[in-house]
């Protein structure tokens, strides 16, 4: 019989709990400050904005790129190179419209020089809605000559179209993405180098804050859902345990995530989800014994008995978290750029899950088991 | 064995079979054998991340399209007026509201409003009269009607300008409240798209010529798959009227036919017909010019006609749009009138009579049923209305995958899986030896299983479900590691392999239970917040969590039950 640990193993857990309650209490605070302080490094998921894949054939380094990007007028841009031969990068800018308003501003200059004053009725541009912009002028004019007249002036659109009721002029001017601009930059800027965009992610400023508000209060359903279950399968003095790990489970991984400054998105909230569910399922492993043992040892404390049945627990745990632990290792080596940060939250929940299930969650029953038993004491002495 | 035990047995057969039988058409892909297509042919879809294609969210601008209409009717209510002698100082429309304040030169000009012209628009209402102003607003069940019905119409434009790009599996869906989400598996040029979708609508009528034959010239050498038809329908006085047109199933290929036909002047525009289930599409010639277009309709509504018992579509006009009705309809009664919607035809009436009051009627196909009439008609109230109200559309999310990119992403997850699961089988094997073994044996079912099931649904997989793929089988070992560090315990403290067996399995069950239930409380909690790949992780480790308590707890007691059936053995590897 292989065996990690060995039968009859009797750590005292119990005892060294207010050691561990008042470190996690520290790493928890900390989480929050690095968390209040930098923020998370919210993906385009959640801050809105757009993501660029490319690849080149031949390398380029990412100051060329950065120069390149910033030239075309884009903030905020977040370069990563993948893999080692600078060939294959994902650009990140905070911009969801490829065009500004100082842009969109000079093209209204523009058309009123052109076509008159009094003939343009209204122009609208608006960076939420993406690459357009709307004309209504007071006549029918010419689509061709309308193209014409933008494209040598050099805004780069790809189509005029007539929109709307007949008895009126408006016209629908469409943009080339920001992806499409990036692209003709690289190509004009860098002699010879093909590129090829693999991969266009752009998310509107709007939907971005919407997905960042569901996103959280998915955590928190799946909270508080989970601490119901508990207290409903187990016992009133089991689900404070539970849900205080969990907060603590995904409070330190997120300041974690925080502090590293790794890219937090919709995956990243997945992972997230799927470490509350796995360090409630070793929460539940370790209760469960508990119960099984406040059954067996009538005569022993509730401090022994959670001592007894985190050492009897200690070989499966520590082997399910081998075993996670292998998986997330590989994902986080062969998974891609797509699943790091989810690969890195369950390599980093997985430990820390395993962690809180033995160090935070028992000593909670504890201590609310002592806090009845206080009150049940001094009622009976009055 | 005991009579339960063959039970479970042929059941895990069955199992074991039909999740083979299930992912034949995946892993053969096209190299399925046409018999077996035909008996099953479900298979697992590839997410958008994985295949290559674009994915949109696009917003309908239902507030902007219902204040459009205030405006223009803003604008309408001054020639209205002029024509009924009404005079007035000012019509303008309340900022941030749909309402219209009206001020009139005089008290009685004001009641000769209310009393001559308000009452022919049913919609609006008087919300307050003061000295000689009078506020009027679109009324709530009007507006509540408006809010419901534009997102049904955003999406009939999206499909009728989707299916332009003849994407297979395209997909179009409803996202929330004023979102619509569109699918393009494939599509390799984002930039046309987007310009494409993000049009508002257009919807226009034309006069049909069906009495012009453009294509019998070109009847003998049509391109395959395209072919030429007559059909006669009943005109002016009953007298039969015979059109000509071209029929394919390909409308790429007949768009291309078209643009070489010499138009004499005319329109070519296509339609759909539906023949024997099949959609075909088919030619309509068409007058060049537009007498009337969608932005005159104030409402449409499905109606049943209660004497006939039949659905028919009822719509009204504003009063510039009545009058080009009346004339359009009383100068060409007999011919049929085509309602074309982005270019494309939805449908081709008979104008029965002249239509004068504004209110027409449409009457639907003889040859159908009461429920398919009905469908037709709503299908057909949603496109006039896209024209009544065209609500703009916005594209509020945009991602596109390139097809190296999906290939990359499917080479890593398969790697992932292929490695991960390799690692923790091993794993199980040293630790657990014989037991290890067993717990293999039911992990790799589970696999399969998982893939099966996922089949079976049609289910996405997407990059983020393959790593919840990986995750679940190293989480699906929990189940077996609490099962055999159970046994173990028991066998310490002195009981045989058989009653070891017994104990540890039965004990342990409701942990395992419990512990997977949280879990998967979670996985459907994120499915219901997430976006695509997320909801494809999350519907992975649903569908894991299930798979896995069968192989886990069932499939490997089987083997373990079947191994140590007998008192006698003494000694247990694990």
């Amino acid at each position: 019989m292989l065996e990690i640990i060995k039968p009859g193993t009797n750590f005292d857990f119990v005892g060294k709990n207010k050691f561990f309650v008042s470190l996690s209490s520290i790493f928890v605070v900390l989480s929050l400050i690095c968390l209040f302080s930098m923020g998370l490094n919210f993906g385009i998921d959640f801050s809105g904005g757009t993501e660029i894949h490319l690849r080149f054939d031949k390398p380029i380094s990412v100051e060329q790129i950065r120069v390149i990007v910033e030239k075309s007028g884009y903030t905020k841009a977040n370069i990563l190179s993948i893999g080692e031969e600078q060939k294959e990068y994902v650009i990140r800018v905070a911009e969801f419209a490829s065009i500004k308003d100082s842009e969109a501003q000079r093209i209204k200059e523009l058309l009123i020089s052109n076509y008159g004053k009094d003939k343009i009725k209204k122009f609208k541009f608006s960076g939420e809605a993406g690459d357009k912009f709307e004309i209504k002028f007071t006549e029918e004019v010419d689509i061709s000559k309308l193209k014409e007249f933008l494209i040598s002036n050099k805004v780069d659109c790809i189509d005029v179209k007539r929109e709307g009721k007949t008895t009126e002029f408006q016209y629908l001017v469409i943009l080339a993405g920001i992806s499409k601009k990036i692209e003709e930059a690289i190509t004009r800027e860098v002699a010879g180098v093909k590129v090829e965009i693999i991969g266009v992610d752009a998310v509107g400023p709007q939907v971005g804050k919407d997905l960042r508000t569901s996103g959280l209060l998915a955590a928190i359903y799946s909270l508080i859902a989970i601490t119901i279950y508990v207290a409903f399968r187990f016992d009133f003095r089991f689900a404070p345990g539970a849900f205080i790990s969990l907060l603590h489970d995904g409070l330190i991984t997120i300041g974690v995530l925080s502090l590293i400054r790794l890219e937090f998105d919709m995956t990243g909230l997945a992972a997230i989800m799927t470490l509350l569910g796995y360090s409630i399922n070793d929460t539940i492993v370790v209760y469960d014994r508990i119960r099984e043992n406040l059954v067996k040892y009538k005569t022993k404390t509730l401090a022994e008995i959670i001592n007894i049945s985190v050492n009897e627990m200690l070989a499966r745990s520590i082997i399910t978290s081998l075993t996670v632990l292998l998986v997330a290792s590989v994902l986080l080596f062969y998974g891609g750029h797509t699943l790091r940060t989810f690969s890195f939250v369950m390599f980093f929940g997985v430990i820390i899950g395993t962690y809180s299930s033995i160090y935070i969650a028992a000593p909670i029953s504890l201590y609310i088991e002592r806090f009845i038993n206080y009150y049940k004491l001094r009622s009976v002495n009055r | 064995m005991e009579k339960s035990w063959w039970y479970k047995f042929w059941f895990t057969i069955c199992v074991i079979i039909l999740s083979f039988a299930y992912l034949i058409p995946t892993f053969m892909g096209d190299k399925t054998p046409e018999w077996y297509k035909k008996l099953n042919d479900r298979r697992i879809r590839l997410g958008l991340d994985l295949q290559g294609g674009m994915h949109l969210v696009l917003g309908v601008d239902i507030d902007k399209a219902i204040s459009d209409k205030a405006d223009s009717f803003a604008t309408d209510l001054e020639s209205i007026l002029k024509e009924k002698g009404i005079e007035f100082n000012k019509i303008e429309r309340v900022d941030d509201s749909y309402q219209i304040k009206i001020s009139f030169k005089s008290h009685e000009h004001a009641v000769s409003f209310e009393e001559k012209v308000i009452k022919e628009y049913p919609q609006f209402t008087i919300v307050n009269r003061g000295g000689n102003d009078i506020i009027i607003d679109f009324n709530d069940e009007y507006v509540a009607n408006l809010k419901m019905t534009a997102i049904d119409q955003a999406m009939k434009t999206l499909t009728n300008r989707v299916d332009e790009f003849g994407v297979a599996e395209r997909s179009i869906a409803k996202k929330g409240d004023n979102a619509i989400l569109v699918q393009l598996p494939g599509l390799t040029d984002p930039e046309r798209a987007k310009g494409l979708l993000g049009q508002t609508a257009q919807l226009e009528f034309k006069l049909v010529e069906d009495t012009v034959d453009l294509f019998s010239q070109y009847k003998d050498n049509l391109p395959e798959g395209i072919t030429f038809d007559r059909a006669i329908y009943e005109g002016k006085d009953g007298q039969p009227v015979t059109e000509h047109y071209l029929v394919s199933k390909d409308k790429e290929k007949l768009l291309n036919f078209i643009k070489g036909v010499d138009t004499k002047g005319y329109q070519i525009v296509l339609g759909k017909e539906q023949r024997e289930l099949e959609t075909y599409y088919r030619t309509y010639v068409v007058q060049k010019k537009t007498p009337l277009t969608g932005e005159f309709i104030t409402r449409t509504d499905v109606l049943i006609d209660h004497e006939e018992n039949r659905p028919y579509v009822g719509l009204s006009f504003d009063v510039q749009g009545a009058k080009i009705f009346e004339k359009l309809t009383g100068d060409n009664v007999g011919r049929r009138m085509a309602i074309v919607l982005d270019n494309f035809v939805d449908s081709a009436p008979v104008i029965k009579e002249k239509i004068s009051g504004g209110n027409a009627r449409i009457t639907l196909g003889a040859m159908k049923s009461y429920e398919e009439l009905l469908e037709e008609a709503n299908d057909l109230a949603i496109v006039l209305r896209s024209g009544a109200l065209p609500a703009p559309v916005e594209i509020l999310e945009e991602r596109t995958v390139g097809p190296t990119l999906g290939k990359d992403s499917i080479d890593k997850g398969i790697k992932s899986i292929v490695i991960g699961t390799l690692l923790v089988l091993l794993f199980m094997m040293i630790y657990y030896k014989l037991s290890g073994l067993i717990a293999d044996f039911a992990l790799v079912l589970n696999l399969f299983l998982i893939l099966a099931i996922m089949a079976f649904f049609e289910a996405t997989l997407t990059l983020p479900g393959m790593a919840g793929l990986v995750l679940t089988l190293a989480m699906a070992v929990d189940a077996n590691v609490l099962i055999n560090e159970r046994i173990r315990e028991e066998v310490r403290a002195g009981k045989t392999p058989k009653a070891a067996i017994e104990v540890g399995y039965g004990k342990v069950f409701w942990t395992i239970f419990d512990a997977n239930l949280t879990t998967l409380i979670s996985a459907i909690i994120l499915f219901q917040f997430g976006t695509g790949p997320i909801r494809g992780f999350a519907v992975t480790v649903t569908i894991g969590i299930i798979a896995s308590m069968f192989t886990a707890i069932v499939v490997t007691r089987l083997v373990m039950d079947r191994i140590y059936h007998s008192h006698k053995i003494e000694k247990i590897s694990i």
